[in-house]
C-alpha cells in the first residue's frame, strides 16, 4: 500500500470511530446503552441489520467463492425474504409489546426461567465462538498486507473495536453500522467498475460475462437436489437459517428491538428482505468478473503471497519454479482459448461456439491440474498450510490492480465490515450476559448505574475473549462457511424453541427444555458422523426438537400455559 | 409532565403501529411485495444464467 492508501484508510477508520463516539454520547442508563432508548427509525434499523450480517468475511470470501465455485452461493439467501416476512408478522409485535431487552427474556414469559437461561447460554456459546472468526478475517488482511504475525493484527483490530463499542453502546453500534454499510457499498461499487475498466481493450463487459458463463461461474440457479447450494436448500434451508438468525440470535434481534415502534422495526426487517439478495448477487458478480479478468491476465499460482514467498525460499524453489513456468504456458493457452470463445460468440455460429467452449474448458482444466501440482509442492514445503486460497483472491486483485487511493478505501471497507458485525455481536453478548445471566441470577436488585458499569465491563471482556479465540481460527478453511456451519449446529434447536413459543401454545417449558437437548444431540451426530449438508442441520434440529417436545409434553411439567 | 409525555408517546406508537406501511395500502400488500420481488429476482437470475451459459 502506498501513502495515499494509508491516508484514506486512516481517515475512514477515524471518521467511523469519531462518528460512533459522537452518536453514542449520553447513554446514561441501561435502556439507552443496550437499546438506544428505542428511538431508531427504520432506515437505521435496516442498514444496521444488514451491516451486522455482512461481516468482513462477506467481502473477502464471497468474491473468492464466486471465482472458485461460481455464483451458486446466492441461493443460500433465497429463504431470507420469506423469513423477514414471517418474523415481521410474529416476532416483532411480541418483542415490542413485552418491551424485552433480549429475545430470551420472552421465553421466560412464555415458558420458564430454565428455558430462557438455556437458550441464552446456547447463544453465548455459539456467538462467542463466531465473534472470534469475525475478528480473524480482517486480521488476515492486515497480516498479508504488512507481512506480520496475524496475532499482532487481530489484537490491534480487536482492541480498537473494544474501545469504540464499550464507550458508545448500542446507539453508537447502530449509527456506525449505518455509516459503515454506506462506505462498504461505495467501495464495492467502485471495485466492480474497476473489474470492467481493467479488462483488455478488445474485451467488453458482455464478453467477460460470456467467458465467466462459459466456464460455469454464472450459475446462480441450480435445481438439483443433491448439490449443497440449490434453489431448494436455499429456499427451505436458507429460510430456516434466516429465521433462526434474525429471530433468535440476539445480535440481530437487538438491532430491531431498538426500533421506535413495531412499524419501524418491521420496515427495517422488510427492507433487508428486499435488498439482501441483490446485494449478495452483486458481491458474487464482482468475484465472477475478477475470474473473467484473470482469463486475460496472469493470476498467481496460489493467491496467498506469504505461502508463495515461503516456497520460493525453500528447498522446493526450483521444482516450484518449473511448475510455475508450465502454469504460465497453460494460462497463455487458456487466454487464447478465451479469446477464440469470445470471437465465436460474437459470430454466433452454434457449432463454432460449442467447439470453442470445449477448447476453453479443456485449457482451463489443464491449467487447474498444473495448479494442483503446485499446491502439492506448497503442502510438501509446509504441511500445516491451508490449501484453500479463496479468502485471498479478491484482496490479491485489489492490491495488484486497483489504483492508489482505492486500495486504501477497499481495505477500509474490510475494516468497516468487521467493525459493524463485531460491534453488534459484542453488544449482544454483553446484553445477554448482563440481562439474562447476571441480573436474573446473581444480582436482581442492583442500581441502574451498577448495571451500566457491568455492561461496559462485559462488553470489554467479551472483546478480549474474541481476540483470544481469533488466534486459533486460522485452521478453519473457508471462513464464510466456517461461521455458517458453526451457527447451524445450534440454530435449529434455538429456532424450534421460538417456534414452539410462538405457535404451539399447548406445549410447556419442561418438555421444550428436554427436547432441546435431544435436538442438539441429533444435530451433533449429523455433523460428526454423516454427510448431510450443513444447511439441513437447522431443519433436522428444528424438527427433532418440535417432535420430541410434542411427545414429552403430556409426561413432563405440570404447570399449564397461560 | 413525564407521565403526560409518556402517554403521548405511547399513543403515538400505537397509532403508528396501526397505520399502513409506505407505498402500499396494507401490511399484507407489503409482504406480497417482498415475496414478489424474490420471485422476480429468481426469474431474472435464471434468465441471466441462460443468456451467458
Amino acid at each position: 500500500m502506498r501513502t495515499l492508501d494509508w491516508i484514506v484508510l486512516a481517515l475512514t477508520l477515524l471518521s467511523i470511530v469519531l462518528y460512533g463516539l459522537y452518536k453514542g454520547r449520553g447513554s446514561r442508563n441501561l435502556k439507552g446503552y443496550l437499546l438506544a432508548d428505542r428511538q431508531m427509525r427504520w432506515y437505521t434499523v435496516a442498514l444496521s441489520i444488514m451491516a451486522t450480517q455482512a461481516s468482513a468475511i462477506t467481502f473477502t470470501s464471497t468474491p473468492g467463492q464466486a471465482y472458485v465455485d461460481g455464483m451458486r452461493f446466492v441461493q443460500f439467501y433465497f429463504g431470507l425474504p420469506l423469513a423477514m416476512v414471517i418474523l415481521s408478522i410474529t416476532a416483532v409485535p411480541i418483542f415490542h409489546r413485552l418491551g424485552v431487552y433480549t429475545a430470551y427474556e420472552y421465553l421466560e414469559h412464555r415458558f420458564d426461567l430454565k428455558t430462557r437461561t438455556l437458550t441464552s447460554i446456547i447463544f453465548l456459546i455459539q456467538r462467542g465462538l463466531a465473534v472470534g472468526i469475525t475478528i480473524y478475517a480482517p486480521s488476515l488482511v492486515l497480516s498479508v498486507m504488512l507481512g506480520c504475525d496475524i496475532r499482532v493484527t487481530s489484537t490491534l483490530i480487536g482492541g480498537i473495536i473494544i474501545i469504540y463499542t464499550t464507550s458508545g453502546g448500542v446507539k453508537a453500534v447502530n449509527w456506525t453500522d449505518f455509516q459503515q454499510l454506506l462506505i462498504i457499498m461505495t467501495g464495492m461499487v467502485l471495485a466492480f467498475v474497476m473489474t470492467i475498466v481493467l479488462l483488455p481493450q478488445d474485451i467488453g463487459f458482455t464478453d467477460a460475462l460470456r467467458v465467466a458463463g462459459g466456464l460455469e461461474r454464472l450459475n446462480p440457479i441450480d435445481f438439483s437436489i443433491e448439490d449443497r447450494y440449490s434453489i431448494w436448500s436455499g429456499l427451505i434451508g436458507g429460510m430456516f437459517v434466516a429465521m433462526a438468525y434474525f429471530g433468535t440470535d440476539q445480535s440481530q434481534v437487538q438491532r430491531y428491538l431498538t426500533g421506535q415502534s413495531v412499524r419501524q422495526s418491521r420496515l427495517g426487517l422488510l427492507f433487508n428482505g428486499i435488498a439482501k439478495v441483490p446485494m449478495q448477487f452483486f458481491i458474487l458478480l464482482i468475484g465472477a468478473m475478477v475470474f473473467a479478468f484473470y482469463q486475460f491476465e496472469r493470476p498467481p499460482l496460489f493467491f496467498n503471497p506469504v505461502e508463495m514467498e515461503k516456497v520460493r525460499r525453500s528447498a522446493y524453489a526450483d521444482q516450484f519454479r518449473a511448475v510455475e513456468q508450465r502454469y504460465e504456458d497453460a494460462l497463455e493457452r487458456k487466454t487464447e482459448a478465451a479469446r477464440s470463445y469470445v470471437a465465436a460468440k460474437r459470430i454466433g455460429d452454434e457449432q463454432i461456439v460449442v467447439a470453442a467452449k470445449s477448447a476453453l474448458n479443456t485449457a482451463s482444466q489443464q491449467a487447474e491440474i498444473i495448479r494442483t501440482e503446485g499446491i502439492e509442492i506448497l503442502k510438501a514445503n509446509d504441511p500445516s498450510i491451508d490449501t484453500s486460497d479463496t479468502n485471498y483472491i479478491f484482496l490479491s486483485f485489489v492490491m495488484k490492480y486497483l489504483p492508489v487511493g482505492l486500495v486504501g478505501l477497499l481495505f477500509a471497507c474490510i475494516f468497516a465490515a468487521s467493525m459493524s458485525s463485531t460491534s453488534g455481536e459484542l453488544s449482544a453478548l454483553a446484553t445477554c450476559s448482563i440481562i439474562d445471566v447476571y441480573r436474573r441470577h446473581f444480582k436482581k436488585e442492583g442500581e441502574e448505574k451498577h448495571y451500566l458499569i457491568v455492561s461496559r465491563i462485559a462488553m470489554g471482556l467479551w472483546g478480549v475473549y474474541a481476540i483470544a479465540f481469533s488466534h486459533y481460527a486460522s485452521r478453519l478453511g473457508s471462513l464464510i462457511e466456517a461461521v455458517n456451519i458453526l451457527g447451524s449446529l445450534f440454530y435449529g434447536t434455538m429456532l424450534a424453541i421460538f417456534l414452539i413459543a410462538f405457535y404451539l401454545k399447548w406445549i410447556r417449558g419442561t418438555a421444550t427444555f428436554w427436547a432441546a437437548f435431544a435436538g442438539e444431540a441429533v444435530v451433533l451426530y449429523c455433523f460428526l458422523f454423516t454427510q448431510i449438508a450443513w444447511l439441513w442441520y437447522n431443519v433436522v434440529g428444528c424438527a427433532v426438537v418440535i417432535v420430541v417436545a410434542m411427545i414429552l409434553n403430556p409426561f413432563v411439567g405440570r404447570k399449564p400455559v397461560g | 409532565m413525564d407521565s403526560k409525555l409518556k402517554t403521548q408517546n405511547s399513543k403515538l406508537e400505537v397509532s403508528e403501529d396501526q397505520s399502513s406501511p409506505p407505498f402500499v395500502k396494507s401490511w399484507r400488500s407489503m409482504y406480497m411485495l417482498v415475496v414478489g420481488e424474490l420471485a422476480l429476482l429468481i426469474a431474472l437470475f435464471y434468465f441471466f444464467m441462460k443468456v451467458f451459459e
